[in-house]
Protein backbone atom coordinates (compact mmCIF):
# COMPACT_ATOMS: atom_id res chain seq x y z
CA UNK A 1 0.00 0.00 0.00
CA UNK A 2 2.70 2.35 0.61
CA UNK A 3 6.46 1.79 -0.45
CA UNK A 4 9.51 2.62 2.30
CA UNK A 5 9.89 6.36 0.86
CA UNK A 6 6.61 6.70 1.46
CA UNK A 7 6.70 4.94 5.14
CA UNK A 8 9.79 7.50 6.11
CA UNK A 9 7.72 10.54 4.54
CA UNK A 10 4.74 9.80 6.37
CA UNK A 11 6.90 9.10 9.47
CA UNK A 12 8.11 12.27 9.59
CA UNK A 13 4.34 14.02 9.33
CA UNK A 14 2.97 11.52 11.51
CA UNK A 15 2.54 12.69 15.46
CA UNK A 16 4.47 11.32 17.71
CA UNK A 17 2.37 9.66 19.77
CA UNK A 18 1.32 5.81 17.73
CA UNK A 19 -2.18 5.86 19.14
CA UNK A 20 -5.75 7.37 19.14
CA UNK A 21 -7.41 8.81 16.18
CA UNK A 22 -6.85 10.89 13.03
CA UNK A 23 -9.63 13.74 12.11
CA UNK A 24 -10.38 13.48 8.40
CA UNK A 25 -8.86 17.15 8.38
CA UNK A 26 -5.61 16.37 9.97
CA UNK A 27 -5.06 12.86 7.43
CA UNK A 28 -5.80 15.76 4.27
CA UNK A 29 -3.68 17.63 5.44
CA UNK A 30 -1.33 14.87 5.55
CA UNK A 31 -2.40 13.51 1.97
CA UNK A 32 -1.44 16.93 0.49
CA UNK A 33 1.39 17.92 2.10
CA UNK A 34 3.34 14.89 1.47
CA UNK A 35 1.50 14.02 -1.95
CA UNK A 36 0.09 10.61 -1.15
CA UNK A 37 -3.21 9.64 -1.65
CA UNK A 38 -5.85 10.12 1.31
CA UNK A 39 -6.27 6.12 1.33
CA UNK A 40 -2.61 5.50 1.46
CA UNK A 41 -2.08 8.02 4.30
CA UNK A 42 -5.41 6.52 6.71
CA UNK A 43 -3.55 2.55 5.69
CA UNK A 44 -0.42 4.29 7.09
CA UNK A 45 -2.48 5.12 10.19
CA UNK A 46 -3.85 2.22 10.80
CA UNK A 47 -0.54 0.35 10.26
CA UNK A 48 0.82 2.45 13.29
CA UNK A 49 -2.24 2.06 15.62
CA UNK A 50 -3.77 5.16 14.35
CA UNK A 51 -7.29 5.00 13.60
CA UNK A 52 -8.76 7.45 11.14
CA UNK A 53 -11.81 8.67 13.25
CA UNK A 54 -14.06 7.85 10.15
CA UNK A 55 -13.01 3.96 10.42
CA UNK A 56 -13.80 4.08 14.41
CA UNK A 57 -17.02 2.62 14.72
CA UNK A 58 -15.70 -0.04 11.95
CA UNK A 59 -12.98 -1.57 13.60
CA UNK A 60 -15.48 -4.11 16.49
CA UNK A 61 -16.56 -5.86 12.98
CA UNK A 62 -13.14 -5.54 10.96
CA UNK A 63 -10.74 -4.82 13.01
CA UNK A 64 -7.78 -2.97 12.28
CA UNK A 65 -6.24 -5.83 9.90
CA UNK A 66 -9.33 -6.12 8.05
CA UNK A 67 -9.89 -2.20 8.11
CA UNK A 68 -6.38 -2.08 6.42
CA UNK A 69 -7.45 -5.03 3.80
CA UNK A 70 -10.30 -3.14 2.63
CA UNK A 71 -8.50 -0.05 2.30
CA UNK A 72 -6.41 -2.60 -0.04
CA UNK A 73 -9.42 -4.06 -2.03
CA UNK A 74 -9.70 -3.73 -5.64
CA UNK A 75 -13.86 -4.11 -6.46
CA UNK A 76 -15.39 -4.15 -9.26
CA UNK A 77 -19.33 -3.43 -9.00
CA UNK A 78 -21.49 -4.48 -12.65
CA UNK A 79 -24.82 -2.50 -12.62
CA UNK A 80 -25.75 1.12 -10.50
CA UNK A 81 -29.09 0.49 -10.15
CA UNK A 82 -31.35 -0.65 -6.71
CA UNK A 83 -28.62 -3.09 -5.86
CA UNK A 84 -25.42 -1.26 -7.24
CA UNK A 85 -26.13 2.23 -5.96
CA UNK A 86 -26.59 1.26 -2.15
CA UNK A 87 -24.12 -1.16 -2.47
CA UNK A 88 -21.57 1.56 -3.46
CA UNK A 89 -22.73 3.49 -0.41
CA UNK A 90 -22.49 0.82 2.04
CA UNK A 91 -18.67 -0.52 0.80
CA UNK A 92 -17.52 3.36 0.27
CA UNK A 93 -18.13 4.24 3.69
CA UNK A 94 -16.74 0.94 4.68
CA UNK A 95 -13.33 2.02 3.11
CA UNK A 96 -13.16 -0.23 0.36
CA UNK A 97 -10.22 0.95 -0.75
CA UNK A 98 -10.85 1.28 -5.04
CA UNK A 99 -14.32 0.82 -6.61
CA UNK A 100 -15.06 0.43 -10.65
CA UNK A 101 -18.65 0.63 -11.60
CA UNK A 102 -19.72 -0.57 -14.85
CA UNK A 103 -23.01 0.50 -16.18
CA UNK A 104 -24.01 2.37 -19.58
CA UNK A 105 -27.30 3.94 -18.59
CA UNK A 106 -28.90 7.22 -18.05
CA UNK A 107 -31.07 7.84 -15.04
CA UNK A 108 -34.68 7.46 -15.98
CA UNK A 109 -38.23 8.13 -13.87
CA UNK A 110 -38.66 4.28 -13.48
CA UNK A 111 -35.50 4.23 -11.33
CA UNK A 112 -37.04 6.84 -8.75
CA UNK A 113 -38.63 4.09 -6.87
CA UNK A 114 -35.66 2.49 -5.76
CA UNK A 115 -32.44 3.67 -7.02
CA UNK A 116 -29.79 5.67 -3.81
CA UNK A 117 -28.33 7.43 -6.61
CA UNK A 118 -31.52 8.79 -8.82
CA UNK A 119 -32.63 12.09 -7.84
CA UNK A 120 -35.34 13.39 -9.60
CA UNK A 121 -32.56 16.47 -11.15
CA UNK A 122 -30.66 13.22 -11.83
CA UNK A 123 -33.11 12.04 -14.78
CA UNK A 124 -31.38 12.29 -18.03
CA UNK A 125 -27.64 11.82 -16.39
CA UNK A 126 -24.74 9.45 -16.23
CA UNK A 127 -25.15 6.85 -13.74
CA UNK A 128 -21.51 6.24 -13.34
CA UNK A 129 -21.34 10.28 -13.33
CA UNK A 130 -23.61 10.32 -10.15
CA UNK A 131 -21.73 7.52 -8.73
CA UNK A 132 -18.72 9.58 -8.66
CA UNK A 133 -19.85 12.55 -7.50
CA UNK A 134 -21.17 10.71 -4.53
CA UNK A 135 -18.44 8.90 -3.55
CA UNK A 136 -16.85 12.14 -3.14
CA UNK A 137 -19.31 13.36 -0.47
CA UNK A 138 -19.24 10.14 1.14
CA UNK A 139 -15.63 9.02 1.16
CA UNK A 140 -12.73 10.93 -0.65
CA UNK A 141 -10.12 8.43 -0.43
CA UNK A 142 -12.04 6.13 -2.51
CA UNK A 143 -10.28 5.68 -5.83
CA UNK A 144 -13.24 5.64 -7.85
CA UNK A 145 -13.18 4.31 -12.27
CA UNK A 146 -16.49 4.94 -13.83
CA UNK A 147 -17.04 2.62 -16.70
CA UNK A 148 -20.26 4.03 -18.73
CA UNK A 149 -20.04 0.91 -21.02
CA UNK A 150 -21.78 -2.61 -21.32
CA UNK A 151 -20.02 -5.29 -19.63
CA UNK A 152 -18.86 -7.22 -22.38
CA UNK A 153 -16.86 -3.89 -23.26
CA UNK A 154 -15.19 -4.09 -20.46
CA UNK A 155 -11.61 -5.12 -20.53
CA UNK A 156 -10.41 -8.71 -19.40
CA UNK A 157 -7.93 -6.97 -16.98
CA UNK A 158 -10.53 -5.29 -15.26
CA UNK A 159 -11.83 -8.30 -14.17
CA UNK A 160 -8.15 -9.80 -13.47
CA UNK A 161 -7.27 -7.09 -11.21
CA UNK A 162 -10.14 -7.08 -8.95
CA UNK A 163 -10.12 -8.82 -5.66
CA UNK A 164 -14.01 -9.54 -5.61
CA UNK A 165 -16.87 -8.23 -8.26
CA UNK A 166 -20.45 -7.53 -7.58
CA UNK A 167 -23.30 -8.50 -9.95
CA UNK A 168 -25.92 -5.95 -9.27
CA UNK A 169 -27.43 -6.13 -12.94
CA UNK A 170 -30.60 -5.90 -13.64
CA UNK A 171 -31.01 -9.32 -16.53
CA UNK A 172 -30.86 -12.47 -15.87
CA UNK A 173 -28.80 -13.00 -19.82
CA UNK A 174 -25.91 -10.56 -18.69
CA UNK A 175 -25.16 -12.70 -15.35
CA UNK A 176 -24.15 -15.32 -17.80
CA UNK A 177 -21.60 -13.43 -19.71
CA UNK A 178 -20.53 -11.74 -15.74
CA UNK A 179 -20.29 -15.20 -14.20
CA UNK A 180 -18.40 -16.03 -17.30
CA UNK A 181 -15.68 -13.13 -17.32
CA UNK A 182 -15.07 -14.00 -13.68
CA UNK A 183 -15.05 -17.44 -13.66
CA UNK A 184 -12.03 -16.79 -16.63
CA UNK A 185 -10.66 -14.14 -14.43
CA UNK A 186 -10.39 -16.34 -11.62
CA UNK A 187 -12.15 -14.19 -9.20
CA UNK A 188 -15.43 -14.37 -6.79
CA UNK A 189 -18.54 -13.10 -7.98
CA UNK A 190 -21.15 -11.68 -5.13
CA UNK A 191 -24.38 -12.49 -6.49
CA UNK A 192 -27.44 -10.83 -5.91
CA UNK A 193 -31.00 -10.01 -7.45
CA UNK A 194 -34.45 -8.58 -6.61
CA UNK A 195 -37.81 -8.85 -7.76
CA UNK A 196 -41.11 -7.57 -5.40
CA UNK A 197 -41.06 -8.69 -2.00
CA UNK A 198 -38.27 -11.47 -3.29
CA UNK A 199 -34.68 -11.68 -3.40
CA UNK A 200 -31.48 -13.81 -3.89
CA UNK A 201 -28.33 -13.18 -2.62
CA UNK A 202 -24.92 -15.59 -3.07
CA UNK A 203 -21.33 -16.12 -3.44
CA UNK A 204 -20.36 -18.01 -6.84
CA UNK A 205 -17.10 -18.62 -6.67
CA UNK A 206 -15.38 -19.23 -9.66
CA UNK A 207 -15.52 -22.42 -11.79
CA UNK A 208 -18.58 -22.94 -9.75
CA UNK A 209 -21.32 -22.46 -12.51
CA UNK A 210 -23.68 -21.62 -9.70
CA UNK A 211 -25.61 -19.46 -11.95
CA UNK A 212 -26.52 -21.44 -14.54
CA UNK A 213 -27.64 -23.94 -11.62
CA UNK A 214 -29.95 -20.85 -10.09
CA UNK A 215 -31.15 -20.14 -13.70
CA UNK A 216 -30.86 -23.21 -15.64
CA UNK A 217 -30.39 -21.46 -18.80
CA UNK A 218 -32.77 -19.62 -18.83
CA UNK A 219 -33.99 -15.50 -19.52
CA UNK A 220 -36.74 -14.00 -17.91
CA UNK A 221 -37.39 -13.32 -14.67
CA UNK A 222 -40.39 -12.33 -12.25
CA UNK A 223 -39.15 -8.71 -12.26
CA UNK A 224 -40.62 -8.12 -15.78
CA UNK A 225 -43.98 -8.95 -14.65
CA UNK A 226 -43.69 -7.47 -10.80
CA UNK A 227 -40.81 -4.87 -10.98
CA UNK A 228 -38.61 -3.90 -8.19
CA UNK A 229 -39.22 -1.85 -5.02
CA UNK A 230 -36.51 -0.14 -2.97
CA UNK A 231 -36.63 -1.80 0.51
CA UNK A 232 -35.97 -5.34 -1.29
CA UNK A 233 -33.07 -4.00 -3.38
CA UNK A 234 -31.50 -2.22 0.11
CA UNK A 235 -31.80 -5.85 1.50
CA UNK A 236 -29.97 -7.64 -0.86
CA UNK A 237 -27.83 -4.92 -1.51
CA UNK A 238 -26.99 -5.24 2.07
CA UNK A 239 -26.57 -8.70 2.10
CA UNK A 240 -23.79 -8.21 -0.58
CA UNK A 241 -22.10 -6.19 1.28
CA UNK A 242 -21.83 -7.68 4.02
CA UNK A 243 -21.05 -11.21 1.92
CA UNK A 244 -18.63 -8.89 0.41
CA UNK A 245 -16.74 -6.92 3.54
CA UNK A 246 -16.57 -10.76 5.04
CA UNK A 247 -14.61 -12.18 2.37
CA UNK A 248 -12.23 -8.99 1.29
CA UNK A 249 -11.30 -8.95 5.14
CA UNK A 250 -10.47 -12.64 5.34
CA UNK A 251 -13.37 -13.63 7.67
CA UNK A 252 -15.45 -16.46 4.73
CA UNK A 253 -12.70 -18.84 3.22
CA UNK A 254 -15.05 -21.61 2.84
CA UNK A 255 -15.86 -22.20 -0.85
CA UNK A 256 -19.42 -23.45 -0.37
CA UNK A 257 -22.43 -22.98 -2.93
CA UNK A 258 -24.87 -21.40 -1.14
CA UNK A 259 -27.92 -19.18 -2.20
CA UNK A 260 -29.78 -17.23 0.15
CA UNK A 261 -33.20 -16.82 -1.04
CA UNK A 262 -35.71 -14.58 1.32
CA UNK A 263 -39.25 -13.60 0.83
CA UNK A 264 -40.00 -9.92 3.23
CA UNK A 265 -43.50 -10.45 2.65
CA UNK A 266 -44.19 -13.56 4.32
CA UNK A 267 -40.69 -13.43 6.40
CA UNK A 268 -39.06 -16.36 4.94
CA UNK A 269 -35.60 -16.61 4.97
CA UNK A 270 -34.03 -20.13 3.48
CA UNK A 271 -30.35 -21.40 2.52
CA UNK A 272 -30.04 -23.29 -0.88
CA UNK A 273 -26.94 -25.50 -1.23
CA UNK A 274 -25.87 -26.30 -4.46
CA UNK B 1 -48.31 -41.72 -5.02
CA UNK B 2 -48.23 -38.69 -3.54
CA UNK B 3 -45.08 -35.72 -3.04
CA UNK B 4 -45.13 -32.53 -1.15
CA UNK B 5 -44.66 -29.69 -2.97
CA UNK B 6 -44.06 -26.29 -1.91
CA UNK B 7 -43.99 -23.32 -4.12
CA UNK B 8 -42.39 -20.15 -3.69
CA UNK B 9 -42.77 -15.94 -4.54
CA UNK B 10 -44.82 -15.79 -7.38
CA UNK B 11 -45.65 -19.36 -7.88
CA UNK B 12 -47.96 -19.14 -4.61
CA UNK B 13 -50.26 -16.89 -6.85
CA UNK B 14 -53.85 -18.81 -7.72
CA UNK B 15 -51.60 -22.03 -6.61
CA UNK B 16 -50.68 -22.50 -2.81
CA UNK B 17 -47.65 -22.03 -0.42
CA UNK B 18 -47.25 -26.24 0.66
CA UNK B 19 -49.44 -29.08 -0.31
CA UNK B 20 -49.43 -32.62 -0.98
CA UNK B 21 -50.27 -33.64 -5.01
CA UNK B 22 -51.10 -37.11 -6.34
CA UNK B 23 -48.81 -38.21 -9.33
CA UNK B 24 -48.37 -41.10 -11.27
CA UNK B 25 -45.75 -43.41 -10.17
CA UNK B 26 -42.44 -42.93 -11.82
CA UNK B 27 -43.41 -39.22 -12.94
CA UNK B 28 -41.07 -36.67 -13.25
CA UNK B 29 -40.74 -33.35 -11.95
CA UNK B 30 -42.13 -32.14 -15.48
CA UNK B 31 -45.40 -34.43 -15.12
CA UNK B 32 -45.09 -32.54 -12.10
CA UNK B 33 -44.89 -28.95 -13.73
CA UNK B 34 -47.74 -29.99 -16.33
CA UNK B 35 -50.10 -30.88 -13.19
CA UNK B 36 -49.55 -27.28 -11.36
CA UNK B 37 -49.72 -25.70 -14.84
CA UNK B 38 -45.98 -24.22 -14.22
CA UNK B 39 -43.92 -23.57 -17.43
CA UNK B 40 -40.54 -25.53 -17.59
CA UNK B 41 -39.09 -21.91 -18.12
CA UNK B 42 -40.44 -20.43 -15.74
CA UNK B 43 -38.56 -22.40 -13.70
CA UNK B 44 -35.22 -21.23 -11.79
CA UNK B 45 -34.04 -23.28 -8.72
CA UNK B 46 -35.65 -26.45 -8.11
CA UNK B 47 -35.02 -29.05 -5.14
CA UNK B 48 -35.91 -32.29 -4.55
CA UNK B 49 -35.53 -33.13 -1.42
CA UNK B 50 -33.91 -30.09 -0.36
CA UNK B 51 -30.88 -31.10 -3.39
CA UNK B 52 -30.73 -28.92 -6.44
CA UNK B 53 -32.25 -31.45 -9.24
CA UNK B 54 -33.47 -30.86 -12.58
CA UNK B 55 -37.12 -31.34 -14.71
CA UNK B 56 -35.64 -34.69 -15.53
CA UNK B 57 -35.48 -35.82 -12.04
CA UNK B 58 -37.81 -38.84 -11.34
CA UNK B 59 -39.78 -38.74 -8.70
CA UNK B 60 -40.92 -40.92 -5.59
CA UNK B 61 -43.13 -41.47 -2.77
CA UNK B 62 -42.94 -38.43 -0.36
CA UNK B 63 -40.27 -36.48 -1.88
CA UNK B 64 -40.74 -32.66 -1.11
CA UNK B 65 -40.33 -30.63 -4.33
CA UNK B 66 -39.48 -26.45 -3.82
CA UNK B 67 -40.02 -24.53 -6.88
CA UNK B 68 -38.92 -20.98 -7.32
CA UNK B 69 -39.46 -18.95 -9.75
CA UNK B 70 -36.48 -16.97 -11.65
CA UNK B 71 -35.51 -13.60 -9.95
CA UNK B 72 -32.88 -11.51 -12.07
CA UNK B 73 -34.05 -7.69 -11.12
CA UNK B 74 -31.52 -5.30 -9.79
Amino acid sequence: MVTKEERGLLKRVFPEKRSGELALQKAATIASRTKLPLRAVEWFALDTGICPSRYQRNIGAFGIEGQKRLLESKIVIVGLGGLGGCLLEELARAGVGEITAVDPDVFDETNLNRQLLATEEMVGAKKVDEAESRLKKVNRAVAFTGFSVSLEQVAESVWRDADLVFDCLDNIEGRFVLEERCSAADVALVHGAVAAWYGEVGVVWPGSGMLKKVYKGQGRGIEEDVGAVGFTAATAASLMAAKGAAILTGKITAKEQKMLYFDLLEDEWQTIEF
Amino acid sequence: MVVEVRLFATFREGRFKKSEVEVTEGGSVRDLLKHLQIEEKEVGILLVNGRNSSVESQLGADDVVSLFPLIGGG
